[in-house]
Protein backbone atom coordinates (compact mmCIF):
# COMPACT_ATOMS: atom_id res chain seq x y z
CA UNK A 1 0.00 0.00 0.00
CA UNK A 2 1.01 3.73 -0.77
CA UNK A 3 0.64 4.87 2.48
CA UNK A 4 4.45 6.56 1.92
CA UNK A 5 7.70 5.31 3.22
CA UNK A 6 8.74 4.30 6.71
CA UNK A 7 9.89 8.21 7.81
CA UNK A 8 6.47 9.42 6.67
CA UNK A 9 4.51 6.89 8.22
CA UNK A 10 6.35 7.33 11.34
CA UNK A 11 5.63 10.76 11.35
CA UNK A 12 2.22 10.55 10.94
CA UNK A 13 1.94 8.06 13.57
CA UNK A 14 3.73 10.42 15.84
CA UNK A 15 1.37 12.68 15.16
CA UNK A 16 -2.12 10.29 15.62
CA UNK A 17 -0.62 9.44 18.88
CA UNK A 18 -0.38 12.66 19.55
CA UNK A 19 -3.63 13.53 18.78
CA UNK A 20 -5.87 10.69 20.55
CA UNK A 21 -3.92 11.59 23.66
CA UNK A 22 -4.65 14.88 23.48
CA UNK A 23 -8.46 14.23 23.00
CA UNK A 24 -8.44 12.14 26.02
CA UNK A 25 -7.01 14.37 28.28
CA UNK A 26 -8.53 17.00 27.03
CA UNK A 27 -11.80 16.39 28.43
CA UNK A 28 -10.62 16.55 32.16
CA UNK A 29 -8.89 19.51 31.20
CA UNK A 30 -12.27 21.36 29.99
CA UNK A 31 -14.34 20.00 33.07
CA UNK A 32 -11.47 21.23 35.16
CA UNK A 33 -11.27 24.54 33.78
CA UNK A 34 -15.13 24.65 34.01
CA UNK A 35 -14.95 23.52 37.62
CA UNK A 36 -12.38 25.91 38.35
CA UNK A 37 -14.43 28.82 36.45
CA UNK A 38 -17.18 28.03 38.42
CA UNK A 39 -15.30 28.31 41.98
CA UNK A 40 -14.06 31.67 40.97
CA UNK A 41 -17.10 33.46 39.60
CA UNK A 42 -19.22 32.06 42.59
CA UNK A 43 -17.15 31.72 45.51
CA UNK A 44 -15.78 35.13 46.73
CA UNK A 45 -12.16 35.40 48.24
CA UNK A 46 -12.71 36.88 50.90
CA UNK A 47 -15.01 34.32 52.40
CA UNK A 48 -12.38 32.20 51.88
CA UNK A 49 -10.34 34.34 53.89
CA UNK A 50 -12.45 35.57 56.48
CA UNK A 51 -12.18 31.36 57.36
CA UNK A 52 -9.68 31.91 59.11
CA UNK A 53 -6.67 33.72 60.49
CA UNK A 54 -5.23 31.26 63.11
CA UNK A 55 -2.21 29.48 62.36
CA UNK A 56 -4.38 26.52 61.87
CA UNK A 57 -7.06 27.85 59.78
CA UNK A 58 -5.40 29.98 58.19
CA UNK A 59 -3.08 27.32 56.58
CA UNK A 60 -6.64 25.81 55.60
CA UNK A 61 -7.97 28.45 53.68
CA UNK A 62 -4.95 29.16 51.62
CA UNK A 63 -4.79 26.04 50.51
CA UNK A 64 -8.46 25.99 49.87
CA UNK A 65 -7.78 28.93 47.70
CA UNK A 66 -5.00 27.12 45.63
CA UNK A 67 -6.86 24.61 44.63
CA UNK A 68 -9.86 26.67 44.18
CA UNK A 69 -7.89 28.79 42.11
CA UNK A 70 -5.68 26.59 39.97
CA UNK A 71 -3.68 29.65 38.73
CA UNK A 72 -0.18 28.80 36.94
CA UNK A 73 2.26 28.26 39.28
CA UNK A 74 4.68 30.89 37.81
CA UNK A 75 2.17 33.77 38.75
CA UNK A 76 0.67 32.50 42.22
CA UNK A 77 3.88 34.11 43.78
CA UNK A 78 2.20 37.59 43.09
CA UNK A 79 -0.98 36.82 43.97
CA UNK A 80 0.13 35.32 47.44
CA UNK A 81 2.20 38.49 47.83
CA UNK A 82 -1.20 40.53 48.43
CA UNK A 83 -2.07 38.28 51.08
CA UNK A 84 1.49 39.20 52.99
CA UNK A 85 -0.27 41.42 55.45
CA UNK A 86 -3.10 39.57 56.01
CA UNK A 87 -2.01 36.05 56.42
CA UNK A 88 0.08 33.88 58.69
CA UNK A 89 3.49 33.00 57.27
CA UNK A 90 3.25 29.07 57.13
CA UNK A 91 -0.47 29.75 55.39
CA UNK A 92 1.26 32.01 52.33
CA UNK A 93 3.86 29.28 52.21
CA UNK A 94 1.30 26.45 52.17
CA UNK A 95 -0.82 27.99 49.29
CA UNK A 96 2.78 28.50 47.36
CA UNK A 97 3.72 24.78 48.01
CA UNK A 98 0.25 22.75 48.00
CA UNK A 99 -0.80 25.20 44.77
CA UNK A 100 1.53 24.12 42.25
CA UNK A 101 1.07 20.26 43.04
CA UNK A 102 -2.61 19.83 43.44
CA UNK A 103 -5.60 21.83 41.83
CA UNK A 104 -8.66 20.57 40.56
CA UNK A 105 -7.28 19.98 36.55
CA UNK A 106 -4.52 18.33 37.33
CA UNK A 107 -6.45 16.27 39.94
CA UNK A 108 -9.07 15.53 37.02
CA UNK A 109 -6.22 14.77 34.63
CA UNK A 110 -4.53 12.79 36.98
CA UNK A 111 -7.95 10.41 37.40
CA UNK A 112 -8.03 9.74 33.76
CA UNK A 113 -4.41 8.10 33.74
CA UNK A 114 -3.60 6.42 36.88
CA UNK A 115 -5.68 4.42 39.45
CA UNK A 116 -8.23 6.04 41.65
CA UNK A 117 -5.17 4.68 44.66
CA UNK A 118 -2.27 6.61 43.73
CA UNK A 119 -4.16 9.81 42.87
CA UNK A 120 -5.51 10.06 46.02
CA UNK A 121 -2.16 9.52 47.17
CA UNK A 122 -1.04 12.50 44.61
CA UNK A 123 -3.46 14.49 46.06
CA UNK A 124 -3.18 13.34 50.21
CA UNK A 125 0.61 13.49 50.75
CA UNK A 126 1.14 17.17 49.33
CA UNK A 127 -1.81 18.04 51.45
CA UNK A 128 -0.81 16.22 54.56
CA UNK A 129 2.66 16.91 54.34
CA UNK A 130 2.25 20.59 53.32
CA UNK A 131 -0.14 21.42 56.32
CA UNK A 132 1.99 19.94 58.37
CA UNK A 133 5.05 21.77 58.25
CA UNK A 134 3.19 25.49 57.47
CA UNK A 135 1.30 24.83 60.26
CA UNK A 136 4.42 23.68 62.50
CA UNK A 137 6.14 26.99 61.12
CA UNK A 138 3.06 29.39 61.94
CA UNK A 139 3.45 27.60 65.66
CA UNK A 140 7.54 27.54 66.37
CA UNK A 141 8.78 29.84 64.25
CA UNK A 142 8.35 33.59 64.82
CA UNK A 143 8.37 34.38 60.72
CA UNK B 1 -19.73 8.89 12.25
CA UNK B 2 -17.97 9.64 15.18
CA UNK B 3 -14.91 9.58 13.76
CA UNK B 4 -16.41 11.96 11.53
CA UNK B 5 -17.89 14.19 14.28
CA UNK B 6 -14.54 14.22 16.21
CA UNK B 7 -12.62 15.67 12.48
CA UNK B 8 -14.68 18.08 12.46
CA UNK B 9 -14.85 19.24 16.08
CA UNK B 10 -10.78 19.31 15.89
CA UNK B 11 -11.04 21.39 12.90
CA UNK B 12 -13.57 23.99 14.28
CA UNK B 13 -11.86 24.42 17.71
CA UNK B 14 -8.74 24.92 15.27
CA UNK B 15 -10.41 27.66 13.54
CA UNK B 16 -12.47 28.71 16.38
CA UNK B 17 -9.04 29.46 18.35
CA UNK B 18 -7.58 31.19 15.09
CA UNK B 19 -10.71 33.38 14.64
CA UNK B 20 -10.50 34.27 18.23
CA UNK B 21 -6.72 35.25 17.63
CA UNK B 22 -7.56 37.38 14.79
CA UNK B 23 -10.29 39.48 15.96
CA UNK B 24 -8.27 40.48 19.48
CA UNK B 25 -10.78 38.86 21.87
CA UNK B 26 -7.99 36.27 22.95
CA UNK B 27 -6.62 38.96 24.72
CA UNK B 28 -9.97 39.20 26.90
CA UNK B 29 -8.82 35.45 28.03
CA UNK B 30 -5.17 35.10 27.74
CA UNK B 31 -1.90 37.10 28.48
CA UNK B 32 -0.57 38.22 25.01
CA UNK B 33 2.49 36.50 24.98
CA UNK B 34 0.52 33.56 24.11
CA UNK B 35 -0.92 34.36 20.93
CA UNK B 36 2.43 32.67 19.04
CA UNK B 37 1.83 29.44 20.71
CA UNK B 38 -2.37 29.93 20.23
CA UNK B 39 -2.00 29.98 16.54
CA UNK B 40 0.67 27.04 16.60
CA UNK B 41 -2.28 24.89 18.39
CA UNK B 42 -4.90 26.24 15.45
CA UNK B 43 -2.80 25.06 12.68
CA UNK B 44 -1.65 22.13 14.59
CA UNK B 45 -5.55 20.96 15.49
CA UNK B 46 -6.46 21.80 11.75
CA UNK B 47 -3.93 19.32 10.85
CA UNK B 48 -4.70 16.53 12.61
CA UNK B 49 -8.31 16.80 12.11
CA UNK B 50 -7.38 16.75 8.32
CA UNK B 51 -5.08 14.21 9.02
CA UNK B 52 -7.28 12.13 10.23
CA UNK B 53 -10.02 12.29 7.61
CA UNK B 54 -7.60 11.13 5.27
CA UNK B 55 -6.45 8.48 7.11
CA UNK B 56 -9.90 7.24 7.43
CA UNK B 57 -10.98 7.76 3.85
CA UNK B 58 -7.45 5.95 2.66
CA UNK B 59 -8.29 3.07 5.15
CA UNK B 60 -12.06 2.54 4.34
CA UNK B 61 -10.82 2.61 0.31
CA UNK B 62 -8.00 0.16 1.59
CA UNK B 63 -10.81 -2.20 3.36
CA UNK B 64 -12.92 -1.98 -0.27
CA UNK B 65 -10.53 -2.20 -3.01
CA UNK B 66 -7.88 -4.74 -0.95
CA UNK B 67 -7.82 -8.42 0.07
CA UNK B 68 -4.50 -9.59 -1.03
CA UNK B 69 -2.22 -7.80 1.20
CA UNK B 70 -4.39 -9.12 4.76
CA UNK B 71 -1.65 -8.15 7.35
CA UNK B 72 -1.43 -4.43 6.30
CA UNK B 73 -4.70 -3.63 5.75
CA UNK B 74 -5.98 -5.38 9.40
CA UNK B 75 -3.05 -3.42 10.95
CA UNK B 76 -4.32 0.13 9.72
CA UNK B 77 -8.03 -0.75 10.01
CA UNK B 78 -7.25 -1.51 13.69
CA UNK B 79 -5.31 1.41 14.42
CA UNK B 80 -7.57 3.94 13.33
CA UNK B 81 -10.61 2.24 15.64
CA UNK B 82 -8.20 1.78 18.73
CA UNK B 83 -8.96 5.19 20.16
CA UNK B 84 -12.83 5.16 19.79
CA UNK B 85 -13.95 8.21 21.38
CA UNK B 86 -17.51 8.17 23.58
CA UNK B 87 -20.23 10.31 23.04
CA UNK B 88 -19.91 11.45 26.54
CA UNK B 89 -15.53 12.48 25.17
CA UNK B 90 -17.21 14.09 21.68
CA UNK B 91 -19.67 16.35 24.02
CA UNK B 92 -17.03 17.67 25.99
CA UNK B 93 -14.32 18.50 23.14
CA UNK B 94 -17.44 20.60 21.44
CA UNK B 95 -18.22 22.09 24.45
CA UNK B 96 -15.15 25.32 24.17
CA UNK B 97 -16.79 25.81 20.51
CA UNK B 98 -20.02 25.91 21.58
CA UNK B 99 -19.63 27.96 24.63
CA UNK B 100 -17.67 30.35 22.45
CA UNK B 101 -20.10 30.77 19.30
CA UNK B 102 -23.03 31.34 21.90
CA UNK B 103 -21.46 33.56 24.72
CA UNK B 104 -20.17 36.88 23.36
CA UNK B 105 -16.78 37.30 24.14
CA UNK B 106 -16.43 39.82 27.18
CA UNK B 107 -13.35 41.10 28.73
CA UNK B 108 -13.73 41.08 32.95
CA UNK B 109 -15.73 43.65 34.45
CA UNK B 110 -17.27 45.65 37.65
CA UNK B 111 -18.75 42.03 38.68
CA UNK B 112 -15.91 40.02 38.94
CA UNK B 113 -14.83 42.81 41.18
CA UNK B 114 -17.19 42.01 43.90
CA UNK B 115 -15.16 38.36 44.36
CA UNK B 116 -11.95 39.88 44.64
CA UNK B 117 -9.57 42.82 47.14
CA UNK B 118 -9.54 46.03 44.98
CA UNK B 119 -5.85 47.30 44.99
CA UNK B 120 -5.59 51.05 45.63
CA UNK B 121 -2.10 50.75 46.23
CA UNK B 122 -0.63 48.55 48.52
CA UNK B 123 0.48 45.48 45.99
CA UNK B 124 1.36 47.23 43.08
CA UNK B 125 4.94 47.72 44.60
CA UNK B 126 5.43 44.48 45.86
CA UNK B 127 4.24 42.72 42.43
CA UNK B 128 6.29 45.41 40.64
CA UNK B 129 9.49 44.63 42.78
CA UNK B 130 9.86 41.22 41.55
CA UNK B 131 9.69 42.58 37.89
CA UNK B 132 12.80 42.12 35.82
CA UNK B 133 15.58 45.21 35.88
CA UNK B 134 15.11 47.54 33.75
CA UNK B 135 11.46 47.62 34.61
CA UNK B 136 11.70 51.00 36.49
CA UNK B 137 12.73 52.71 32.41
CA UNK B 138 8.86 51.43 31.36
CA UNK B 139 7.22 54.18 33.47
CA UNK B 140 6.31 56.91 31.41
CA UNK B 141 7.67 60.23 32.30
CA UNK B 142 4.86 62.07 30.58
CA UNK B 143 2.33 62.32 33.57
CA UNK B 144 -0.58 62.45 30.96
CA UNK B 145 0.26 58.87 29.57
CA UNK B 146 0.47 57.19 32.39
CA UNK B 147 -1.94 54.48 32.93
CA UNK B 148 -3.54 53.24 36.32
CA UNK B 149 -0.95 50.81 37.13
CA UNK B 150 1.81 53.25 35.82
CA UNK B 151 0.15 55.66 38.50
CA UNK B 152 -0.28 53.20 41.55
CA UNK B 153 3.66 52.24 40.94
CA UNK B 154 5.12 55.14 40.69
CA UNK B 155 3.21 56.44 43.74
CA UNK B 156 4.48 52.96 45.91
CA UNK B 157 8.04 53.57 44.39
CA UNK B 158 8.29 57.24 45.16
CA UNK B 159 9.65 58.46 48.71
CA UNK B 160 7.74 61.80 48.23
CA UNK B 161 4.39 60.92 46.71
CA UNK B 162 3.19 64.40 47.47
CA UNK B 163 5.97 65.37 44.74
CA UNK B 164 3.08 64.66 41.89
CA UNK B 165 0.53 66.68 43.70
CA UNK B 166 -0.77 68.77 40.44
CA UNK B 167 0.61 66.46 37.64
CA UNK B 168 -1.80 66.12 34.88
CA UNK B 169 -3.78 62.70 34.80
CA UNK B 170 -5.13 61.36 31.80
CA UNK B 171 -6.76 57.42 32.75
CA UNK B 172 -9.13 55.12 31.22
CA UNK B 173 -11.10 52.68 33.01
CA UNK B 174 -14.38 51.07 34.16
CA UNK B 175 -16.23 52.84 36.65
CA UNK B 176 -16.59 50.54 40.09
CA UNK B 177 -18.61 51.81 43.13
CA UNK B 178 -19.61 50.51 46.50
CA UNK B 179 -20.49 51.26 49.97
CA UNK B 180 -17.25 52.59 51.21
CA UNK B 181 -17.51 55.70 48.49
CA UNK B 182 -18.88 59.00 48.96
CA UNK B 183 -21.42 60.72 46.49
CA UNK B 184 -18.37 62.27 45.06
CA UNK B 185 -16.46 59.79 44.99
CA UNK B 186 -15.88 56.31 42.51
CA UNK B 187 -12.72 53.91 41.14
CA UNK B 188 -11.53 54.20 37.73
CA UNK B 189 -10.33 50.73 37.57
CA UNK B 190 -8.66 48.14 35.60
CA UNK B 191 -7.57 44.45 35.69
CA UNK B 192 -4.14 43.43 35.69
CA UNK B 193 -2.77 39.91 33.92
CA UNK B 194 -0.08 38.08 34.66
CA UNK B 195 -1.00 35.03 32.89
CA UNK B 196 -4.63 34.44 32.15
CA UNK B 197 -7.89 35.54 33.45
CA UNK B 198 -8.19 33.43 36.34
CA UNK B 199 -5.08 35.44 38.31
CA UNK B 200 -6.98 38.75 37.50
CA UNK B 201 -6.41 41.03 39.65
CA UNK B 202 -8.30 44.73 39.77
CA UNK B 203 -6.57 48.33 40.45
CA UNK B 204 -7.73 51.19 41.01
CA UNK B 205 -7.42 55.03 41.02
CA UNK B 206 -9.85 57.03 43.32
CA UNK B 207 -11.34 59.61 41.32
CA UNK B 208 -13.20 62.47 43.19
CA UNK B 209 -16.26 64.11 40.98
CA UNK B 210 -19.22 65.72 42.06
CA UNK B 211 -21.48 64.18 39.49
CA UNK B 212 -21.58 60.33 40.20
CA UNK B 213 -25.11 60.12 40.13
CA UNK B 214 -24.74 60.03 36.08
CA UNK B 215 -22.34 57.05 35.67
CA UNK B 216 -22.69 53.59 35.19
CA UNK B 217 -21.28 50.95 36.91
CA UNK B 218 -19.40 49.26 35.21
CA UNK B 219 -18.75 51.53 32.01
CA UNK B 220 -15.95 53.00 30.82
CA UNK B 221 -14.53 56.56 31.21
CA UNK B 222 -11.85 58.94 30.38
CA UNK B 223 -10.75 60.27 33.15
CA UNK B 224 -8.55 63.65 32.91
CA UNK B 225 -7.86 65.71 36.08
CA UNK B 226 -5.13 66.45 38.62
CA UNK B 227 -3.56 63.93 41.04
CA UNK B 228 -3.58 64.11 44.29
CA UNK B 229 -1.36 61.85 47.50
CA UNK B 230 -4.23 61.42 50.43
CA UNK B 231 -3.33 59.11 52.98
CA UNK B 232 -5.16 55.94 53.27
CA UNK B 233 -4.56 53.26 56.09
CA UNK B 234 -1.34 54.95 56.63
CA UNK B 235 -0.27 54.90 52.94
CA UNK B 236 -0.13 57.36 50.57
CA UNK B 237 -2.53 56.78 47.80
CA UNK B 238 -2.79 58.54 44.30
CA UNK B 239 -6.21 60.53 44.06
CA UNK B 240 -7.53 61.86 40.99
CA UNK B 241 -9.36 65.17 40.82
CA UNK B 242 -11.73 64.81 37.66
CA UNK B 243 -11.94 68.10 35.92
CA UNK B 244 -13.68 65.55 33.20
CA UNK B 245 -15.23 62.21 33.00
CA UNK B 246 -16.33 61.48 29.68
CA UNK B 247 -17.78 57.70 28.44
CA UNK B 248 -15.37 55.60 25.82
CA UNK B 249 -15.24 52.68 24.55
CA UNK B 250 -14.11 49.68 25.86
CA UNK B 251 -10.14 49.68 25.07
CA UNK B 252 -9.38 46.45 22.65
CA UNK B 253 -6.63 45.53 25.11
CA UNK B 254 -8.67 46.00 28.60
CA UNK B 255 -6.07 44.40 30.66
CA UNK B 256 -3.02 46.22 31.80
CA UNK B 257 0.03 43.89 32.21
CA UNK B 258 2.68 44.00 34.59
Amino acid sequence: MAVGNGRVQRLWQAMTIAGDDFIDMVRYLIIGSMLAATMQTFVPQSTLIAFGSGPVTSVIAMMVLAFVLSICSTVDAFLALSFVNTFTTGSILSFLVFGPMVDIKSALMFLGVFRRRVVLYLILLPLALTMLITIFINLNLGW
Amino acid sequence: MKQTIKNILLIALGIFLLSRLLNGTLSFYIHPRFNVLTLLTAVGLTALGLGYAIQQRRAAAHAHANTSNDHDHEHEHAHVHSHDVSWAGLFLLSLPVVLGLLVEPRPLGASALQNREINIGTDVSLTSASAPEGSELSIVANAGERNILDWLYLFQRSTDPASFNGEEAHVIGFVYRDDRFTDAQFMVSRFTVSCCVADAAPIGLIVEWPDTAVLTADSWVEVTGTIQARTFNGIEIPVLIADSVLPTETPSQPYLYQ
